[in-house]
């Protein structure tokens, strides 16, 4: 089977090339050589034997086009010629027709074209007579790639001459019709030859060949490109002229290569307002074209295009109005997916991704129109929901992604079929789409602050808040998944505290559904956003009428999510949780008995749920240091909880551990008082600070012994050379120096200069002098001690007895 | 013959001068001599009055006897098959001189007045029509017969426009046309064309290799003069195989004989590629000839009963494997128009242009 395009091994067409360059090249010396000695016969003899190497059919177009280069190039050596001959008397009329005398018929239409021209320029025949005659005759070479070349040298030489409005053509050369009725004839013969590319050769090199028609797409469209640039084309021309023809002749052509560039040639040829115009036109003939077109990507053009004209003159909003635009565009996306039955989501979705953008562009407030949009998305892909095209899937959620992007997400979420859209995605890509849009609101720090928009919101990203059937979470992300949804509860803010309220339960009924390891994410948050809740309340920021005993209420809240959070379990946080209730409740709600139960709590769970000793070293130092703020519980009650305190400090395994967490005790028998009350009446709900000398000094005194102990306990391990002792008893130093500071009765110069004395012995110890932390740390204190001394006030009184 | 027997007795150098009346130089024909290139003839036209000088000059310082001279005008059919034997179809005779002695040179005046010439000269490949002017100086047995050719030409008014009824096309019996007449509506597939929808295309001919390739060959009259322009159009209605390129040739079948002994002789005179690639169906393909640079005739139809010439347009079609898949032929009525009503038409090219 021979192979109709014909071209030979890609090895082969070099050399080919090669040669039949040679051959023009040996051609046009000779050519040259006649015109010199004023041969015309000789000269149109040689130049037709040069052309006639353009008859080969074994090059690829791109080295064909190589070939014709040099043609041309030569062929302008021949158009100087002819214009000498016509000087020396001999009329074109009379070259026109000697050329003609050329056996071959792309030799010959070479040359006619070539004094065509020449012709046309003398103004010796109308230049519409000779173009018309031309893009005729052409139609003599009917083989698609010679013949694509020989009209692309027409148009090329006829640039210039065509009777275009103001042209010197003009007139007695025709009239701009003539013009274009010229370039769509071109045109359209070249598309025709350009489509039959397709069905001509073997199946196998179907591939090559479109890559090849590909190759030669822009020798067609320049034809289109012309007739853009012809001054004298106006709106009516162009739209009765020129639009209509080429329409027939891109749905006539009945191929999708030739639509899917012809329909973009159109849409970036021609000026907007004209596209503006003739919307229907252009529209109309989408559902016309061949399956495999991808009518999105027109689409898309013709929307960026009408959007960035938008864009770029407000005036003409008015205009897109009074066509209709938004309508027109809207219906032919819906019809193009209609009519074709099955078109693949991705282009569907391109589409509306596409109009959506158009909307935004041309109508940014309008965003009715936006969920129209949407509302068309949805139809058109309804029914092949769930989307499982991958690409599809990605481009849905670009789609969904741009109104995100565009506008705030609380006014995307009165998109009324925006979660309809999001649903046609598989979960996996819906959930991607959750964190999407909870990135969003967390980036552009949009505050939720109504009810039914929280609903909506936490039905957007519901696969965040609860487990969805038929996905897995993915390990890796999970925690940051929940992260996410744990930074937007703090999005869900209303200014009306009780609303704001009504916000955190709704939000912890969602985040019920989502088991205990979300749980265990979510729920911190709301409680935190709750007890930033009860201060306000408190401040009086909010204006709280609806809920009863307001703060109260909120706090026992927090203490059922406290509860729920340690059955999670979620021992630590839960403890910490209710540390945070107790703080809350004491210093800022002064509501003594929710305090006493959130530390009641936090102790239950210290005994019960605290799983290791390091653990509890942390949770009891929290407790330590709440339970030292808090003031607001009456003696009897802190006794207990101090008494549980300092039990639970003493039970500490580690010795060190014990040594530090009884220190802290120490504290929970001296508060100070604030700053703010300093000589003022004691508020009320408040029990004065506790200042319990003896206490302080029996804990510190305990502390000495046990970090003695812990001494003795390392040298009975041969564990001599530690430190660690040492570096309790600078701590403790340290605890003396601040109730000496704080003019504790107890902490005597004397006392604490056997302290001070015993440390420095201590410290003698080479192991001490080598380790840098605790010589810093003690050298630090020194330190404290010589600047005290030298402030000159009360206080360096005191410590001017210290001996270092 | 007359050059044998002349080349036994004693010859005399004769001259001849063709005239005009009106003292202007005879007219000259260029004509094509086959492998030599061309020569001048003097050229005339039917009724033409050929005038003329004859000088018979005898051998300096002898004394010539004659029986008497003569000159002939003959017009004259030879046929390749009977060669020696030319049929004369026309044959004057003007005494120039009676029986005597040449004793120097003698110069006669003759003249043929109106003559009836109403073949054109011709030069075929086995038929020739020639017109001589034969001066015979007489002697016995002997003497000298000197032959001197000119050129006929005829010509005939420019042919209006053809309007008779579309030329059938004869088909031959590897070629059959459908019968079915959907095929017709030629006009459909026309679309725009360098023709004007005035300019009717009257002669049609149908070309085809059934179920393979219908085509329509339209063509703009059925009579070209010899400095014409064949303007047509080939139209496409069904192709099925691919054709590599298309050409028309021009040629010229000499007919001798006539019924059972009659004896063609065919001849190309011209190849020209008019179509290069495949074409699809509804395809049109523009044809303009000139027929200009090409050595053609007029049309004779049976000269004088020896011989006919007719010209034919052929079409080959040739397919991708350099096959001639079809080739048809129509026959194309030549004739000469008088260069005065050429030159009253438009430049050929400037026609073509408009029209």
């Amino acid at each position: 089977m021979v192979d109709v395009m014909g071209s030979a091994p890609a090895e082969e067409q070099g050399r080919l090339l090669q040669e039949a360059g040679n051959a023009v090249k040996r051609n046009a010396f000779f050519m040259k050589k006649a015109m010199d000695e004023d041969n015309l016969r000789e000269a149109l003899r040689y130049s037709a034997t040069l052309l006639g190497e353009l008859r080969t059919p074994a090059l690829t177009p791109q080295r064909y086009f190589e070939l014709y280069m040099q043609a041309f190039n030569e062929l302008t050596h021949l158009q100087a010629f002819f214009r000498e001959e016509r000087r020396k008397g001999r009329s074109y009329a009379d070259l026109y027709e000697l050329v003609q005398h050329a056996g071959n018929v792309l030799p010959r239409l070479y040359l006619l074209c070539t004094v065509g021209s020449c012709y046309i320029r003398s103004k010796e025949a109308p230049a519409r007579s000779v173009l018309k005659d031309l893009v005729e005759m052409c139609k003599g070479v009917q083989h698609p790639v010679r013949g694509l070349f020989l009209r692309s040298y027409l148009c090329q030489v006829s640039r210039g001459l065509l009777p275009d409005v103001g042209s010197e053509f003009e007139g007695d050369g025709g009239s701009i019709s003539d013009a274009i009725e010229f370039l769509l004839i071109n045109f359209t013969e070249m598309n025709k030859l350009w489509v039959r590319m397709q069905h001509q050769g073997a199946t196998k090199d179907r591939e090559r060949r479109e890559q090849e028609r590909q190759q030669l797409a822009d020798l067609v469209g320049r034809n289109l490109t012309y007739v853009s640039q012809l001054d004298g084309l106006d709106f009516a021309l162009y739209q009765e002229g020129v639009l209509a023809r080429v329409m027939d002749q891109i749905v006539s052509c009945k191929d999708a290569i030739a639509q899917q560039y012809l329909m973009q040639c159109v849409i970036q040829g021609f000026p907007d307002d004209f596209h503006l115009g003739t919307l229907d036109t252009l529209l109309g003939i989408l559902p016309n074209l061949q399956p495999g077109v991808q009518i999105h990507v027109i689409v898309s053009s013709l929307l960026d295009r009408l959007a960035r004209f938008a864009a770029s003159d407000k005036a003409v909003v008015e205009t897109f109005n009074q066509v209709d635009a938004f309508g027109k565009l809207t219906r032919a996306a819906a019809k193009v997916t209609e009519q074709e039955g099955q078109v693949p989501a991705g282009d569907v979705v391109a589409m509306h991704a596409a109009l959506l953008g158009f909307t935004g562009a041309v109508y940014p407030d309008r965003l009715d129109l936006v969920n129209k949009v949407l509302t068309s998305a949805f139809q058109a892909l309804e029914k092949q929901a769930p989307i499982t095209d991958v690409k599809a899937e990605k481009q849905l959620v670009q789609l969904l992604s741009t109104p995100l992007d565009k506008y705030d997400v609380v006014t995307v979420l009165e998109l009324a079929n925006y979660p309809s859209v999001m649903s046609l995605l598989r979960p996996a890509k819906y959930k991607e789409m959750a964190v999407k849009i909870c990135s969003t609101v967390l980036r552009q720090r949009t505050l939720v602050g109504s009810m039914e928009k929280v609903e909506m919101l936490l039905d957007f990203i519901s696969p965040l808040v609860k487990d969805t059937e038929g996905l897995e979470d993915d390990e890796d992300f999970f925690e940051e998944e929940q992260n996410l949804l744990a930074r937007l509860v703090h999005q869900l803010v209303s200014a009306d505290t009780d609303e704001h309220f009504e916000l955190l339960r709704a939000a912890r009924e969602r985040f019920n559904a989502g088991g205990a390891k979300r749980l265990r994410h979510t729920l911190p948050p709301l409680a935190f956003a709750a007890l930033r809740l009860v201060r306000q309340i408190k401040e009086g920021d909010g204006d709280s009428k609806k809920i009863d005993g307001s703060c109260k209420t909120v706090l026992q809240w927090i203490l059922g999510v406290a509860a729920q959070l340690a059955e999670v379990p979620a021992a630590e946080i839960a403890l910490q949780l209710y540390l945070q209730t107790a703080h809350a409740a004491s210093e800022v709600a002064r509501l003594e008995l929710i305090a006493y139960e959130s530390l009641e709590q936090a102790f239950v769970l210290y005994e019960e749920a605290i799983p290791d000793s390091k653990a509890e070293v942390t949770a009891l130092q929290s407790i330590v240091g709440v339970l030292h703020r808090c003031r607001v519980f009456t003696p009897e009650s802190r006794d207990t909880l101090v008494h549980k305190a300092t039990g639970y400090s003493a039970k500490l395994l580690k010795k060190p551990d014990q040594c530090r967490a009884v220190c802290a005790c120490s504290h929970l028998f001296w508060q100070e008082a604030a700053p703010e009350e300093e000589g003022a009446e004691v508020p009320e709900g408040v029990q004065p600070p506790v200042r319990d000398s003896d206490n302080v000094m029996v804990c510190l005194k305990r502390a000495l012994k046990i970090a003695n102990s812990a001494q003795q306990q390392l040298a009975v391990a041969l564990k001599g050379d530690h430190t660690t002792p040492v570096m309790l008893f600078v701590d403790i130093l340290n605890h003396y120096l601040f109730y000496f500071e704080q003019g504790n009765p107890s902490i005597t110069t004397s006392v604490l200069q056997s302290l001070l004395e015993l440390v420095a012995n201590e410290m003698a110890n080479d192991n001490c002098q080598n380790d840098a932390a605790l010589l810093a740390f003690y050298n630090s204190t020194r330190n404290h001690i010589a600047i005290q001394k030298e402030k000159g006030d009360d206080l360096a009184q005191k410590f001017s007895s210290l001996q270092l | 013959m007359q050059k044998w027997f002349g080349n036994l007795g004693q010859t005399v150098p004769i001259q001849l001068e063709f005239r005009r009346k009106d003292g202007q130089p005879v007219k000259n024909a260029t004509v094509k001599v086959k492998g030599l290139g061309t020569e001048q003839l003097p050229l005339f036209n039917n009724k033409d009055s050929i005038y003329g000088e004859i000088k018979v000059s005898n051998i300096p310082g002898k004394k010539f006897e004659h029986q008497g001279i003569k000159v002939q005008l003959l017009g004259q059919i030879e046929l390749a098959s009977e060669r020696g034997h030319p049929h004369d179809f026309l044959s004057l005779v003007r005494d120039l001189s009676p029986p005597g002695d040449l004793v120097q040179q003698e110069k006669y005046s003759f003249e043929f007045n109106d003559v009836e010439m109403q073949y054109d000269s011709y030069r075929g490949l086995q038929v020739r029509l020639r017109y001589i002017l034969r001066v015979t100086v007489s002697k016995g047995y002997g003497g000298s017969v000197k032959d001197f050719p000119f050129w006929v030409r005829n010509f005939e008014p420019l042919a209006p426009p053809a309007t008779g009824p579309p030329i059938k096309a004869s088909v031959g019996s590897m070629l059959r046309l459908p019968q079915s007449g959907t095929l017709h509506p030629v006009a459909a597939c026309g679309g725009a064309s360098a023709v004007a929808p005035g300019t009717s295309m009257t002669m049609r001919w149908r070309v085809g290799i059934e179920e393979c390739l219908h085509i329509e060959f339209e063509y703009d009259k059925a009579k070209y003069h010899l400095k014409d322009t064949v303007v047509g159009k080939i139209y496409f209605l069904l192709v099925r195989i691919k054709l590599k390129h298309m050409e028309v040739e021009i040629r010229r079948r000499e007919t001798t004989g006539s019924g059972q002994t009659a004896h063609n002789e065919n001849e190309t005179l011209a190849k020209y590629e008019i179509m290069d690639g495949a074409p699809v169906r509804g395809e049109a393909i523009p044809i303009r000839l000139f027929l200009s640079p090409y050595d053609l005739t007029p049309t004779y139809k049976l000269v004088h009963n020896k011989f006919s010439v007719k010209y034919f347009l052929n079409l080959v079609l040739v397919d991708e494997e350099d096959r001639a898949r079809t080739s048809s032929r129509q026959e194309i009525q030549l004739y000469r128009a008088s260069d005065a009503s050429q030159a009253n038409g438009l430049p050929a090219a400037a026609a073509t242009l408009i029209s």
